[in-house]
């Protein structure tokens, strides 16, 4: 199998996408009030913008996706591994919330060495890793050491953000994960390098990450109403809106979504 | 450092800096001050020590269900478990933690008890109390067990209020009086120590603890079972 340490060089050779598997694959899935027998394939390297109707059911969606809520019908593989259970991924996968999930008095450095002692990373690869992570979360060298609650939302969001890079996973799971921050820093720090990472990102606003996705998806009625690629949304002259998809939604026959 | 070690001394932290751990020591520490600070005779003793205590009880288990729920429902168990945290182990370190935090407390409050005890007339026996005041460990245990099952399936006011109705009222029904100990699993095990200056039987005070133990492990085990299910 194609580990996460395969170079991105190999990962984009034309042999080695005859055997990739789907970063990520749901049949039928099912679960709460906003996931209905909802399937999809996303292949390694896809960067999606997720729209939904409600937001809940993008959320849920993801949650369902990082093991944290168990679907109640339905097949999901996310980065090779089967099955609802969240403690088996590791750095695999990972998963930033709305909320951040880092105690306010931690400081960032103390999450991200908690982050990598819970991965089990060696302390040098940890601590190599800590310091791309921060360099690419944007954290100031003065925030490292001081509680994320002292330094407001944006601070707690760049660390969470961060902790979730330091696993360096295949399928990063961000549910409107930098709502704090401004647009621009937003799409730069979405802009993650790696051709093998595969990253959904539910926004609201799916407008504001179209620079940084190459897919976007319509969640409506718990199911995939649209799924396409940012070029296809162009060719069609429309925008990588809600509306925009809705649109889409209308045109798209349904078995092209799966 | 395993992963249990991790989730405890995270959550030592969290109680600390949320001053939660300040409230379950004061809880006992107030159970102490009173027992040491008012003049009373051995029977006055024993059951203010008994009502204080299972006080504290009540305070140790709204602590854990108001912790649990807060820790689900601000994202933190989910950031833990998404980290390869099973949530077994999540809540037995929990679970440890709090039951050790309520230990220090229960057992400081004992001794300051004997401490009283020993100058009054007549004296406390120390064979009969110490057994009896272990026996009381188990339905704290209990009490425990049962808040963080509150607080697993429940919202923090929710598990609040669940908690103070059933493990509130179950210990105020039996030390008033109006249920009889025997019907309330571990809470007989406080009427004991009330009425230790009269008898202390100490077939009915490890039947007393035991069927705490049973309540605890019951409430454990409904919480994981619970836990294993609930979203994150």
């Amino acid at each position: 199998m194609l580990a996460s340490s395969t170079p991105d060089a190999l990962w984009r050779a034309p042999t080695a996408r005859v055997v990739q598997p789907a970063a990520i694959s749901c049949r039928e899935l099912s679960a709460g009030r906003h996931l209905d027998r909802c399937s999809f394939r996303l292949a390694p390297g896809v960067r999606l913008v997720l729209a939904a109707e409600p937001d809940a059911a993008g959320t849920l969606l993801l949650r369902v996706l990082a093991g944290l809520v168990r679907p109640s019908a339905g097949r999901v593989v996310v980065a090779g591994i089967e099955g609802p259970d969240a403690a088996r991924r590791g750095g695999r996968v990972a998963h930033v919330g709305r909320e951040p999930g880092i105690h306010g008095w931690m400081t960032p450095r103390e999450a991200l060495r908690l982050g990598a002692e819970l991965l089990d990373l060696p302390a040098a690869e940890a601590e190599r890793r800590i310091d791309e992570a921060v360099e690419q979360a944007g954290i100031a060298g003065t925030d490292l050491e001081r509680p994320v609650r002292r330094g407001g939302p944006e601070l707690a969001q760049r660390t969470a953000f961060a902790v979730a890079l330091v696993g360096d996973p295949e399928v990063l799971l961000l549910d409107e994960p930098l709502a704090a921050l401004p647009p621009a820093e937003r799409a730069r720090l979405l802009a993650l390098p790696g051709a093998r990472r595969t990253v959904i990102v539910a926004s609201s606003r799916p407008e504001e990450l179209a620079a940084s996705a190459s897919h976007a998806m319509l969640l409506r009625d718990g199911r995939v109403a649209a799924l396409t690629s940012m070029a296809e949304l162009a060719d069609a002259v429309l925008a990588p809106t809600h509306e925009g998809l809705a649109a889409l939604a209308g045109r798209q026959p349904r078995a092209a979504r799966g | 450092m395993s992963r249990a070690t991790a989730v405890s001394s995270l959550a030592l932290r969290e109680l600390w800096m949320s001053f939660r751990l300040f409230v379950l020591l004061v809880a006992y520490v107030a159970v102490g001050a009173t027992i040491a600070l008012l003049p009373s005779s051995v029977v006055e003793l024993l059951g203010r020590l008994a009502v204080g205590l299972a006080g504290a009880t009540l305070v140790a288990a709204l602590v854990a269900a108001w912790s649990i729920a807060v820790e689900r429902r601000r994202g933190r168990t989910g950031w833990l478990v998404g980290r390869d945290v099973p949530r077994g182990t999540y809540l037995a370190a929990w679970f440890v933690t709090l039951a050790a935090a309520a230990l220090v407390g229960h057992v400081t409050a004992l001794a300051v008890g004997w401490m009283a005890g020993s100058t009054t007339v007549p004296r406390l026996d120390l064979a009969g109390y110490a057994a009896a005041g272990a026996a009381t460990l188990a339905p704290m245990l209990a009490a425990v067990a049962l808040g963080m099952l509150a607080g697993t399936v429940l919202p923090p006011m929710g598990a609040l209020a669940a908690t103070a109705v059933v493990v509130g009222g179950a210990l105020a029904a039996v030390l008033a009086g109006v249920v009889p100990a025997a019907l309330v699993p571990g809470a007989e095990a406080f009427a004991i120590l009330a009425d230790l200056s009269r008898h202390a039987a100490s077939g009915a005070i490890a039947l007393a603890a035991g069927w705490a133990l049973v309540a605890a492990a019951i409430g454990l085990g409904l919480a994981r079972v619970a836990f294993e299910r609930v979203p994150l």
